[in-house]
């Protein structure tokens, strides 16, 4: 029995030993175990913190993205504090407004749910923190691309742009003690960048004259092409309507006028003309001739005047007309006079009249009997306009040509001589 | 360890931040662009190179900044402020003058600023106003070339264009040789004559005028036509040719001067007129301005003398249509025989 004895208080002093070299081993290595102490927490690993925008006071979708480390722990409670610096005491000059109200979202997590507050930060600041509250603490360990997204009007940028912030992400295992993974994540605030270009106004105009008759041959890629000053509109017998083109044979140039264009104008161009007076008359005359209203002996030709009228043989007229928008040249957009898709309108006074708006006014050479188209002409130096884009839905002009007929007529009484008229056209763009 | 890699992955945020700053601040371009004026344009009364034109700038000022002057600056190569200016050759705005101006008013020209081509006008320094402007400039020499020319437009605070500018944008306009339509009228002389014509002698016939036996008692009459027209600017002329009625060495003898018919008396004559007595004729038609000479214009009243004009225009013409009435009477001692003459109608225009 007392053999017993000594035998059991023999282990039971080993015991008691082995228990106290416990307690020395474990006071030796305390540090390393002692929970609760912040630095000592793992790091969270591929941290990234995605924002929907960088503009200052706008409203943003913050997301953070991170991978936590084999370390076991559970995950209850994540904390996120919004701070000027990554550590050290929090200020909050540089940081977000976090709205009252917030939603969290949480995936790759074994569960989702979580209450999301804002609470003032553990470092310092005001309403600077967000509190995740897991519903189910979840086993943290090796997460790859935990996700915490938070709803787009939960966060609004700081006002000052290009200023640097930082959230300093904490997780606990339980309701705030225990840190089990922590990590900072930087963001900022930018300044918008804005791209500015110019189109440089653009405006060419030109007048010549074209041996093109119709809408539907280029007269040339652009105003490069286009030469000439005059129209010689032939000999004129009083039996006919001479209009351009007029064969060589009958004393013309076989020429059109043409007027084209090109501009970039966003509010359209206006084409118009004004006859040159010559000693007081802007009408096909012999130069330096005294004109007398509309008698027909008087070495001036009647003007049609700004209302059109077709012309008879024998009754004394001139007058001019657009036959037609030739857009062959138009390469920036789709254009066809026949189909009526063309941006440069003939005013209603100078279309040819009764023909409806796309079609081309055929008179030329020597026409008897009566015209098909309509001629105006302004003889009093008054600018008339012919031709618009400003009314068109899409207003630009790309080198759309205004082909113009001029024709003429002569009565048995007007007087022989060379005649002579010019006109000065003028293109009046409004960017 | 760890925390040593926590200290390192802070700093790569941090420099990383700092780029991106630093990135911002060299792309992001700082200062403010000065707002485009807006409804842009430029009239020129004349596109001729080189002649003396208006030039009528309309624009809509888009801010209310404060404005002492406006700068139009010509350019041929660009509209862009960026790029220097070269000036169009020709070109010369010195001698402008501001003829009207409405909406942002109150400007005159700046002479000490402007230049041959630079307009600047200038006001005591006021707020814009955001309402449609315009501008109108007198004796402005344009380009001497047929090219576009570019107007750079800015509005300045100062009262000399000098300084940063406010607003801006360009017009644009483009002088082109003026369109020259020729024609030719050649000259024309349509005459016809026979015993009936057309008017616009599309038509004649007939030749020959038989009065048959002549009588003593009453007079023998007879008529042809003859029209023109001609576009002689001095009009044109018609005279006749030839003798009285002869047979053999007889003859019926001519009345030398207007006469009246007097039966049973020898006279031959002619007129261009409507007569009663006897009755033959009709007076002249057509719109032209040719009439007959006084001396065949009296109705009942007959001449003939050779060479003289019947009838005349003295400017271009258009067709007139004339009846020669023949009056031929003969007295009792009147020789018998076959009487006839045959005359020309000449018309004869200068040019």
């Amino acid at each position: 029995m007392s053999k017993y004895w000594f035998r059991q208080k023999a282990r039971a002093k080993r015991l008691e030993a082995l228990i106290y070299a416990t307690i020395l081993m474990l006071s030796v290595f305390s540090p390393v175990f002692m929970p609760g102490v912040a630095h000592a927490a793992p790091t969270l690993t591929e941290r990234e913190l995605q924002s929907t925008s960088a503009r200052p006071s706008q409203t943003t979708d913050l997301t953070w993205i991170f991978d936590t480390t084999a370390d076991v722990a559970n995950i209850d409670h994540i904390e996120i504090e919004f701070c000027d610096t990554p550590l050290g005491t929090c200020t909050i000059v540089n940081t977000p407004t976090i709205a009252v109200s917030l939603t969290a979202t949480l995936t790759n997590f074994t569960s989702g749910g979580n209450t999301a507050s804002r609470q003032s930060g553990d470092n310092g600041g005001t309403d600077n923190q967000i509190l995740i509250d897991k519903t189910t603490a979840d086993a943290g360990a090796s997460k790859d691309e935990a996700t915490i997204s938070l709803s787009p009007t939960d966060i609004t940028n700081n006002a000052v742009a290009n200023k640097s912030y930082y959230t300093r992400m904490r997780i606990y295992s339980d309701t705030g003690t225990t840190l089990v993974w922590e990590g900072v994540f930087a963001q900022s605030t930018s300044q918008t960048l804005t791209v500015n270009a110019r189109v440089q106004e653009n405006l060419v105009f030109c007048v010549g004259s074209t041996t093109i008759n119709d809408a539907t041959t280029t007269p040339g890629a652009d105003c490069s092409a286009i030469t000439g000053t005059t129209v010689d509109i032939g000999n004129v017998e009083s039996g006919f309507t001479n209009v351009s083109p007029v064969a060589t044979g009958n004393g013309g140039s076989n020429v059109n006028g043409i007027a084209m264009v090109r501009t970039n104008a966003l509010n359209g161009v206006v084409v118009s003309y004004k006859s040159i007076l010559n000693n007081s008359s802007g009408t096909l005359k012999v130069a330096g001739a005294a004109c007398s209203g509309v008698v027909v002996t008087d070495q001036c030709f009647n003007a049609q005047g700004t209302t059109p009228g077709t012309f008879t043989a024998g009754t004394e007229k001139f007058g001019m007309v657009v036959a037609g928008v030739n857009c062959v040249s138009a390469t920036a957009y789709t254009c066809n006079f026949g189909s009526g898709s063309y941006n440069l309108v003939r005013d209603v006074d100078y279309d040819g009249g009764a023909a409806p708006n796309n079609t081309y006014v055929s008179d030329s050479n020597m026409v008897s009997g009566t015209t098909t188209g309509q001629y105006a002409w302004d003889a009093t130096a008054a600018a008339d306009t012919i031709a618009s884009s400003a009314g068109s839905a899409t207003k630009v002009v790309d080198d759309e040509a205004l082909i113009l007929k001029f024709a003429v007529t002569a009565s048995a009484a007007t007087p022989t001589g060379s005649y002579t008229v010019q006109a000065d056209f003028i293109a009046t763009a409004t960017f | 360890m760890r925390g040593f890699l926590h200290k390192i992955n802070l700093a790569l945020h941090e420099t990383q931040t700092l780029l991106a700053i630093v990135a911002s601040v060299l792309f992001i371009h700082a200062p403010a662009l000065a707002a485009s004026l807006d409804s842009r344009s430029v009239a020129i009364s004349t596109a001729i190179p080189g002649a003396t034109a208006q030039h009528a700038f309309a624009i809509t000022v888009p801010s209310v900044a404060v404005m002492g002057s406006i700068v139009f600056e010509y350019c041929s190569n660009s509209p862009l402020n960026e790029i220097p200016c070269s000036a169009p050759a020709g070109l010369d705005v010195s001698a402008a003058i501001l003829n009207d101006q409405t909406g942002n008013i109150g400007f005159a020209i700046d002479p000490g600023s402007t230049t041959a081509n630079m307009l600047v006008i200038t006001r005591p320094p006021l707020p814009g106003l955001i309402v449609p402007s315009s501008y109108v400039f007198e004796d402005i020499v344009n380009p001497s070339g047929a090219s576009s020319t570019f107007v750079r437009i800015r509005t300045y605070g100062s009262t000399d264009g000098t300084g940063a500018h406010n607003d801006s944008g360009s017009v644009a306009f483009a002088t082109n040789q003026p369109l020259n339509v020729d024609a030719f009228v050649p000259p024309h002389l349509t005459f016809c004559s026979g015993i009936t014509v057309a008017l616009d002698c599309t038509d004649a016939s007939g030749f020959y005028i038989n009065l048959s036996e002549l009588s003593k008692a009453t007079a023998n009459t007879g008529a042809s036509q003859y029209s023109g027209a001609s576009n002689d600017p001095s009009g044109y002329n018609v005279t006749v040719l030839g003798v009285t009625m002869t047979s053999g060495n007889n003859t019926i003898p001519e009345l030398s001067s207007p006469s009246p018919s007097l039966p049973g008396t020898s006279q031959f004559g002619i007129n261009l007129r409507a007569n009663s007595s006897p009755a033959v004729g009709q007076d002249v038609i057509g719109p032209g301005t040719a009439t007959a000479d006084t001396s065949y214009n009296l109705s009942n009243n007959f001449m003939f003398q050779p060479g003289t004009s019947l009838s005349s225009s003295s400017l271009s013409t258009e067709f007139n249509l004339f009846t020669v009435s023949y009056l031929v009477n003969v007295s009792a001692n009147q020789a018998p025989g076959i009487y006839n003459t045959t005359l020309t109608f000449l018309a004869t225009a200068a040019f």
